[in-house]
């Protein structure tokens, strides 16, 4: 009795697994058989394609399938095959997940997709030689060489390109932009300085343009941009004398989180601002509760475009800059979305394949193929400006998708979006020319502390509160001051701003 | 019989108060609903403040359907709400009738190996690493198989099946039954209440899947519904991810809000279409193992 007994369970247990593995046999596996080999044997015309494994993310509702009209292009033109795993991105946190259980398992596709050089995990196995310094090959792509050097240099390691990154223009990204036809209804003109900015606000609240209640003059999102007004600072660490400091304990942050408690006090900002989510800032935006909203350009002239609809008045522009003390500001990007590396055990041959790959994806036809599709297909082209078509949704064409990838340096890019006017498409250039002349760059893209990815976190987040609570007048600026106080005598920060100094200096020793 | 006047005072007030909680409780589910058939712009306009919408619409819905992927993600999330609960269910009950069972040698040391389980988690990267070797990478399975059982579950459920009288196996194995005959024929159909309550648990997380297929599936035909929903959702408000161009095609911008609530409702409505016919067993099944005897 009692081995039958056994008998049985071992064989359902058998039955059962071998039932699951043969399920799962069929999925995995292929593809692995390539044809990187054809490469070397010489310049016949008839090679074979190459095959290259790629993973990237994607942010839209369905990335590119395997028998993309574009995807298929791509492959044509550069001889490739391209075998593409996109990850969602739509929580960043989760491409980060993916990302991690893909180098620690070492299970490394031919080209992988990072967030950023930063990311301790790549860090620490470029250390130990997994991924190719690619600085001896780039010269001889043209293309890729047109990013801006900045961009470049950022996205280095010790003084070499383990990276290839993926352009953004540097400038047309997220910064306040204002409702021009209430300015011109009010008889105001465009604020340049943050006193201007603080009596259009204040105009706004009190002369209700749009007649509506409650009218806000500022949505408040991205409320980050006026820090850097105050502190002239793009990001957290400000450039001193050739020495890094956080921008937070410039004198500056404090009149920035004075200024903001004002407008608080006064009404002139949502109540509820720090819990708003993103759609809430544009529901107020767009509905006509508020004059002014951060945004990049390009996305505000979504926001506009659909307002439209409702009132063909509605014109949103972007600032150049605000200037505070006479010194104007505006953030400059960090020029690139995501970095791309070749692991080691890629042989150099298909290294070069891989690079002219994407020296094609950055060439000006392959970035038009990337983000606008093929001609007739996905898009139309009316005196100048790229009209899409709906195949394009179909065929998960732009920036989403293929752009995470493949980019053509542009520095208008963010100018421009589908039903954009001329005349809006040519202010937009204007607008972006301006920032570029004054636009303040991040000093620490790239730079890292070990010291602050372990305990840094915790520094932000208690400087983010109490930024808050003051401004909210849950707390006095003698608290923040005390905070600051204490944080800058803190050990462990101390820390992590000799460590940041430390790879600033390597990094300006490098660029010489 | 004629109630008095107080009792029925009592009842009245207390049918009221409990009226006034149940429609408390309602409302969320109520306001959910009906913002998805809320046009986007006049959602937009009053604020988010809707208790009854002048223009009803579909365009979240529509949005929604708009994809080739949704239907499929329904297909797959369908299938391991069915096909995996059904398997869960029977490896879980196995496992757990086993380990009621007084006879089975080393019934101790496999109870600590399950409770282990519990105590430690591992992280996400030995799992992918057994997967990857299974084979089971970008293979539906690959959402089944990890999770098919759970340890906890298993012993809730030992504890559920230690209540069934070894009398009753007794007599079916004096009747001529074999175990299996036993497990199948007398001790399943006792174990309804049990049953339906952990289906409803494997059949909720299995329908919730989301970030084992992040990890473990490649090609997007096979992801299951939740994915899909979260990229529809993030797709119709980026923004500051560097969006551009193509992305926004469709000349009709829908508000983000409307679409969630949508989502919302697809992603939970099947289970609220299983849940009442499961709930007399559910009260029931969750009971199971607090009274000792």
């Amino acid at each position: 009795m009692k081995h039958r007994k056994i008998t049985i369970a071992l064989l359902m247990t058998l039955v059962l697994g071998t039932l699951l593995s043969a399920c799962g046999g069929s999925g995995g596996g292929n593809g692995d058989g390539n044809a990187a080999s054809g490469g070397t044997d010489g310049g016949s015309k008839q090679e074979a394609p190459t095959t290259i494994k790629i993973m990237s993310d994607f942010t839209i509702a369905q990335p590119p399938s395997a028998d993309n009209p574009v995807l298929k292009e791509f492959e044509k033109r550069t001889n490739t095959k391209l075998d593409i795993t996109w990850v969602s991105a739509a929580n960043s946190s989760d491409y980060l997940d993916r990302l991690n259980v893909v180098l620690s398992s070492g299970d490394l596709p031919d080209l992988l997709k990072l967030d950023d050089v930063t990311n301790p995990l790549f860090q620490q196995m470029v250390k130990q030689g997994a991924f190719w310094d690619l600085s001896p090959f780039l010269s001889s792509y043209p293309n890729l060489m047109e990013y801006p050097k900045s961009v470049w240099d950022n996205t280095k390691i010790d003084g070499k390109n383990y990276v290839i990154p993926v352009a953004r223009p540097l400038n047309g990204f997220v910064f306040v932009n204002v409702r021009k036809d209430w300015l011109d209804k009010l008889g105001l003109p465009v604020p340049k300085t943050i006193d201007d900015f603080y009596n259009m606000l204040k105009a706004f609240k009190e002369k209700k343009p749009d007649g509506k209640t409650p009218t806000y003059g500022y949505t408040m999102r991205g409320s980050d941009v006026l820090d850097g007004v105050f502190t002239g600072s793009n990001g957290r660490w400000k450039d001193v004398g050739g020495k890094l400091i956080d921008a937070n304990f410039d004198p500056g942050m404090r009149e920035s989180i004075l200024f903001k408690h004002k407008l608080y006090a006064e009404g002139l900002v949502p109540p509820d601002y720090a819990v708003m989510k993103d759609s809430q800032y544009w529901d107020m935006a767009t509905s006509g509760s508020a004059g002014s909203t951060a945004e990049t350009i390009e996305a505000q002239w979504r926001w506009t475009y659909d307002q439209w609809k409702r009132d063909p008045k509605v014109d949103w522009l972007p600032l150049s800059s605000l200037s505070y003390n006479g010194v104007p500001y505006v953030p400059q990007y960090r020029g690139y979305i995501g970095v791309l590396a070749i692991p080691k055990k890629v042989p150099e041959e298909k290294v070069k394949k891989i690079l002219s790959l994407l020296d094609f994806g950055a060439s000006e036809e392959g970035g038009t193929l990337a983000l606008y599709g093929i001609k007739g297909v996905h898009y139309n082209e009316e005196n100048g400006i790229k009209v899409t078509t709906e195949k394009a949704v179909q065929d998960s064409v732009g920036v989403g998708a293929f752009g995470k990838i493949f980019m053509h340096y542009d520095p208008y890019m963010y100018a421009f979006a589908p039903g954009m006017t001329k005349e809006v498409f040519e202010r937009n250039k204007q607008v972006i020319d301006e920032r570029a002349k004054v636009a303040k760059p991040d000093v620490a893209i790239g730079l890292v502390s070990q010291t602050d990815i372990k305990m840094g976190a915790d520094y932000t987040k208690k400087m983010n509160d109490m930024k808050t609570q003051v401004i909210m007048g849950k707390a006095k600026i003698e608290d923040w001051d005390k905070l600051i106080q204490s944080i800058q005598n803190d050990p462990t920060y101390q820390q992590i701003t000799k460590e940041i100094n430390e790879a600033y200096q390597a990094r300006l020793a490098q660029n010489k | 019989m004629k109630e008095s006047l107080g009792s029925r005072l009592f009842n009245t007030c207390n049918y009221g108060v409990l009226g006034i909680i149940g429609a408390i409780t309602l409302f969320p589910l109520y306001y959910v609903f009906v913002v998805s058939f809320t046009d986007p712009h006049e959602f937009a306009d009053k604020n988010g403040f809707i208790l009854f919408p002048v223009h009803w619409s579909t365009s979240a819905y529509d949005y929604l359907f708009s994809t080739s992927a949704f239907l499929k993600a329904t297909g797959v999330s369908t299938f391991l709400a069915t096909v995996g609960t059904a398997l869960s269910l029977m490896v879980t009950s196995a496992i757990a009738f086993g380990l009621s069972r007084k006879r089975l040698r080393g019934r101790r040391f496999i109870l600590i190996g399950i409770v282990l389980t519990l105590l430690f988690n591992p992280g996400f990267i030995p799992p992918y690493l057994v997967v990857r070797e299974l084979g089971l990478i970008n293979s539906v399975w690959s959402l089944i198989v990890p999770v098919l059982t759970s340890g906890w579950y298993v012993i809730l459920m030992k504890s559920f099946f230690d209540n069934i009288p070894v009398e009753l196996e007794e007599a079916a194995m004096i009747d001529g039954s074999t175990d299996l005959g036993t497990f199948f024929r007398i001790v399943l159909p006792l174990s309804a209440p049990a049953l339906a309550a952990f289906g409803l648990f494997y059949a909720v997380a299995y329908w919730n899947t989301f970030f084992t297929a992040v990890l473990y599936i490649n090609d997007f035909a096979k992801v299951p519904l939740q994915i899909v929903l979260r990229n529809m959702l993030v797709d119709s408000s980026t923004s500051t991810g560097g969006a551009t161009a193509v992305e926004m095609v469709s000349d009709q911008q829908i508000p983000t809000q409307t679409i969630k609530m949508a989502a919302v409702v697809i992603s939970t409505l099947p289970i609220l279409c299983v849940y009442p016919f499961l709930q007399k067993h559910f009260t029931k099944g969750v009971m199971l193992g607090s009274v000792k005897g």
